[in-house]
């Protein structure tokens, strides 16, 4: 407020003075005043009665690369006008929004989309706005925040708009060319290079009977036709159910941050790889190493079914490449008995993952492993693994990793930076 | 100092400077003046305020213009401040000097030798004074940081100089003052104030959402402002005019000072445009102007308008500024209204929904029921915004206690997700809090929602109590945390 209570207690005073020797100048100037302390009452108690706030969100799921509306609608359904209002709405920060006023908190890694603007009485305010999904991941809009006050502003009342919406964008889906994976399956939709067992439903041709043929593979009608007697020739063929595993650990030089473009890059050659697969109708599944439960985790069972990859979809988009926290309590200098608390990230390394999950996984399901990180347990551990199942490694090559898989027979895919223009990628054996 | 900004730097202080200029304006020519037996209104009231107003503009744009030449920079305006002070002393102190006349400058820098008359002394004396005071002020201003607090103190300032110069003028002085022209600055006072209030603390607005003032005023803004000051000062003046002081009667010489200026304003442009643009002869007489001014003066039932000196140049100059800044202003709002196309504009009015608000206004107090069931509805929408919690119940408190830690942790950017159990959550609240407060605070939730345990239950209000101080530590930590 302006004016405070002793002043509020002059102009009634000055007002009473000028009634009482008869200067209307004094009374002007006192109620001048009291009518600035009016005013500013008025709007402090009524600038926020029927102000409205409306977010909409075009989509709550999208693709990477494309575009979603957004807009923002501020009313005002009464007769007072407002000088000001702030609406500050939290947005997600690393999502590109065209011509959005975006502010960065100052101590804190939020962004607030923020509008200050005057509002007539019974005006209606709709800004639009365009997201642009080039982030993989869940983004939330809001909640948001509406201030406004007395008509300079020297009055504050605050409103919450606790609604949140959320945007799903899915990673990047890229064209390969890849070798197919191995299978250890004996009948499936996939021809193979085998003469032992084949797939009595994929007939090829006949032959000649040989003795110890089942009589029920003989071809009665070509062999009325022919004369002599004739069996069904078979095709080999195998069904090669993958699991994909996710290797989180990025080797990097720096700091560990939030989103290192490199385990973007594995995360999108997962979903591509995912695609891929399911396009050719085998059954895939998802493992990866950070968070073990929640809406993060990436854990996904073996399927082909029709919605499998929407699921490998929302798994990847949702996949924190942290795991479970720890805090561990630590000196917090020497020789003091200060403590301290540091939260410590403890992804379980991927070699224990891999011999874990494989365990468990059924006899013919084979193992895609993408990793930019390799070691010596993770080396033992493909090993180990391939001693009953095949296991295909792709390794992605970053500036900091190892110049090969040692040992481990990989397709190096070479990482390069700005693949997010990518739209094909080709993968040699 | 980021940029020069008109707004900041030029507008602001100007505004400034002009309110302190009529403050004491007034109390030199109706108060100081008289007392001193001096001439009524001794100065112009546009030198008292250039005295103030040009230090303070001119510095800050030199510190924009100069940044690493101080040493320069203090020079040309210590050069500006004596200039303005000399041509003040000359101008209103010696009037009657010629300008080749070398004794001016000794009235000017030596007042006691002055060989002016003592008539003219006191006028001298009175001009030397009041011009160091005003030049001083202007060089104090343009070292000050003009922000709310500065101007809410300064427009308290200049209301209470105003109300004291009244109870003088009643008080001491038998004469009446010229209320017209005293009104006529009060009101100015006024008007000029709330835009500078509300300029200043717009600019703390913005800078404080934005982390920078944008440096424009929006139309709609100014539009929105000029409405509500006048509807401000014409209530005042109606209950003034309630209140018996006849303030209306008062105001008429104004109103008619206004029709008069705009009056003027049209007839010189329509005399001296045709002249400018098409070279034609100036006209012998003024008689458009003798009959404009002789059929306003009849309206003001033969009085004596209170119309200035000069008024006219004074206009035509103003009003060129005038259509300056407005076509400045209208090119900078096209080139925003281009910027911001995917913005929409609509009107909500309707009769209909206008009646109906105000019959609602009027019915409620007549419903009691509503009244309850609208108290009932605003509880928990307090409830949101308070952190005190009613620890009646402890199961209720604990729950709401439970429900603003939930609150709170989504603010910092940890909403928990719909699926997550409160024992999966607690890792992560154990991120923003103590891990025994984070799980203490889930313990007690999981007892009250799913039933007792086996350990002592714990005190909500111990409980809501050690919350509020980690959360004081921890928001004086952000706030400290560079």
């Amino acid at each position: 407020m302006i004016f405070n209570r002793l002043w509020l207690l002059v102009l009634l005073v000055a007002v009473e003075l000028g009634v009482w020797r008869h200067l209307p100048l004094l009374i002007v100037g006192g109620l001048l005043g009291l009518a600035i302390g009016g005013a500013q009452l008025l709007w402090g108690r009524f600038c926020l009665s029927g102000v409205e706030y409306e977010r909409r969100l075009g989509a709550s799921h999208a693709l990477w690369g494309e575009e979603v509306q957004f807009s923002v609608r501020i009313a005002n359904r009464k007769v007072l006008p407002l000088t000001w209002l702030l609406a500050e709405d939290r947005m997600p920060g690393r999502l590109p929004i065209d011509r959005a006023p975006l502010v960065r908190d100052r101590f804190s890694p939020l962004v607030h989309l923020k509008s200050l603007l005057p509002l007539l009485p019974y005006e209606q305010v709709t800004r639009r706005y365009t997201v642009h999904c080039h982030q993989r991941g869940l983004f939330e809009f809001g909640p948001g925040r509406l201030e406004s006050g007395d008509l300079l502003g020297y009055l504050r009342r605050v409103a919450r708009y606790d609604k949140v919406d959320r945007l799903l964008i899915y990673p990047k889906v890229l064209d390969l060319d890849v070798p197919a994976a191995a299978s250890m399956r004996l009948i499936g939709p996939r021809v193979v290079d085998r003469v032992i067992l084949t797939d009595p439903s994929r007939t090829v041709g006949v032959r000649p009977y040989q003795p110890g043929d089942p009589l029920h593979h003989v071809e009665w009608r070509a062999t009325a036709r022919t004369q002599n007697v004739l069996v069904r020739v078979f095709e080999p063929t195998t069904d090669p159910a993958v699991a994909i595993f996710l290797n989180s650990d990025v080797p990097r030089t720096e700091y560990d941050y939030y989103d290192p473009p490199e385990l973007e890059f594995c995360i999108s050659l997962a979903a591509s790889l995912a695609k891929w697969l399911l396009d050719k109708r085998h059954p895939i599944g998802l493992f990866g190493n950070g968070e073990p439960t929640g809406p993060g985790a990436v854990r996904l069972p073996v399927s082909g079914g029709p919605e499998q990859f929407q699921r490998v979809l929302e798994t990847l988009a949702l996949a924190s490449p942290f795991g479970p926290v720890r805090t561990l309590r630590v000196e917090w200098w020497q020789g003091t008995d200060l403590p301290a608390y540091k939260a410590v990230t403890m992804r379980p390394p991927m070699s224990q993952l891999l011999l874990k999950e494989s365990a468990r996984l059924p006899f013919e399901i084979s193992i895609l492993l993408i990793t930019a990180d390799w070691d010596a347990d993770l080396l033992a551990a493909v090993r180990e693994v391939r001693r009953r199942r095949p296991v295909t490694v792709l390794f992605v090559q970053t500036a900091h990793s190892a110049a090969e898989a040692e040992g481990a027979d990989a397709i190096h895919v070479p990482y390069a930076e700005g693949w997010q223009a990518l739209e094909r990628l080709q993968l040699a054996a | 100092m980021s940029g020069y900004s008109w707004l900041r730097d030029g507008l602001i202080p100007a505004e400034g400077a002009l309110l302190e200029g009529l403050w004491i304006y007034a109390w030199l020519s109706f108060a100081l003046a008289p007392a001193l037996h001096l001439p009524a209104r001794p100065f112009a009231v546009g030198w008292i305020v250039l005295l103030i107003l040009l230090p303070a503009v001119f510095s800050r744009f030199m510190e924009y213009l100069l940044p690493w030449r101080y040493r320069l920079r203090t020079w040309l305006v210590a050069a500006l401040v004596v200039l303005l002070f000399v041509l003040f002393i000359k101008l209103q102190g010696v009037p009657s000097r010629s300008f080749w006349d070398w004794r001016w400058l000794v009235d000017a820098l030596f007042p006691w030798a002055s060989l002016e008359g003592p008539a003219r002394l006191g006028v001298l004396g009175l001009a030397w004074f009041t011009g160091m005071a005003l030049a001083g002020r202007g060089l104090w201003l343009a070292a000050s940081t003009i922000d709310d607090d500065f101007a809410v103190r300064g427009f308290l300032i200049g209301l209470a100089a105003f109300l004291s110069l009244f109870v003088v003028l009643l008080v001491a002085l038998t004469d009446g003052p010229d209320q017209t022209r005293l009104g006529l600055l009060l009101g100015v006072y006024f008007c000029v104030s709330l835009s500078w209030l509300a300029l200043v603390k717009r600019q703390t607005i913005e800078t404080q959402a934005f982390t920078e003032a944008s440096g424009r005023v929006g139309l709609s803004w100014l539009a929105l402002l000029t409405t509500a000051s006048l509807v401000i000062v014409a209530a005042a003046v109606l209950l003034a005019n309630v209140a018996g002081s006849h303030a209306l009667d008062r105001l008429g010489p104004i109103v008619l000072t206004v029709i008069v200026t705009v009056a003027l304003l049209l007839i010189a442009l329509a005399r001296l445009l045709p002249r400018w643009l098409m070279g034609q002869p100036e006209a012998q007489d003024n008689s458009q102007l003798n009959q404009a001014l002789e059929e306003l003066a009849r309206l003001n039932n033969g009085k004596h308008l209170p119309i200035p000196p000069h008024l006219l140049e004074s206009l035509l100059a103003g009003a060129a500024v005038i259509a300056l800044a407005l076509l400045i202003v209208q090119i900078g709002r096209l080139r925003i209204r281009r910027a911001q196309r995917d913005e929409e504009h609509t009107s909500l009015w309707s009769w209909r929904l206008f009646l109906s608000q105000l019959r609602s206004l009027f019915r409620r107090p007549a419903r009691p029921h509503i009244k309850q069931r609208d108290r009932r509805r605003a509880t928990p929408a307090r409830a949101t915004t308070d952190t005190q919690l009613a620890l009646d119940s402890p199961a209720t408190s604990i729950r709401a206690l439970y429900l603003a830690v939930l609150r709170w942790a989504r603010q910092l950017g940890h909403p928990r997700h719909t699926a997550r159990t409160a024992s999966e959550f607690e890792r992560e609240l154990g991120h923003l809090l103590p891990p025994e407060l984070a799980n203490d605070l889930t313990g007690a939730y999981l007892e009250v929602r799913y039933g007792p345990s086996a350990g002592a239950p714990l005190d909500p209000a111990l409980l809501a109590a050690r919350w509020e101080a980690e959360r004081a530590a921890l928001a004086e930590g952000e706030a400290f945390d560079p």
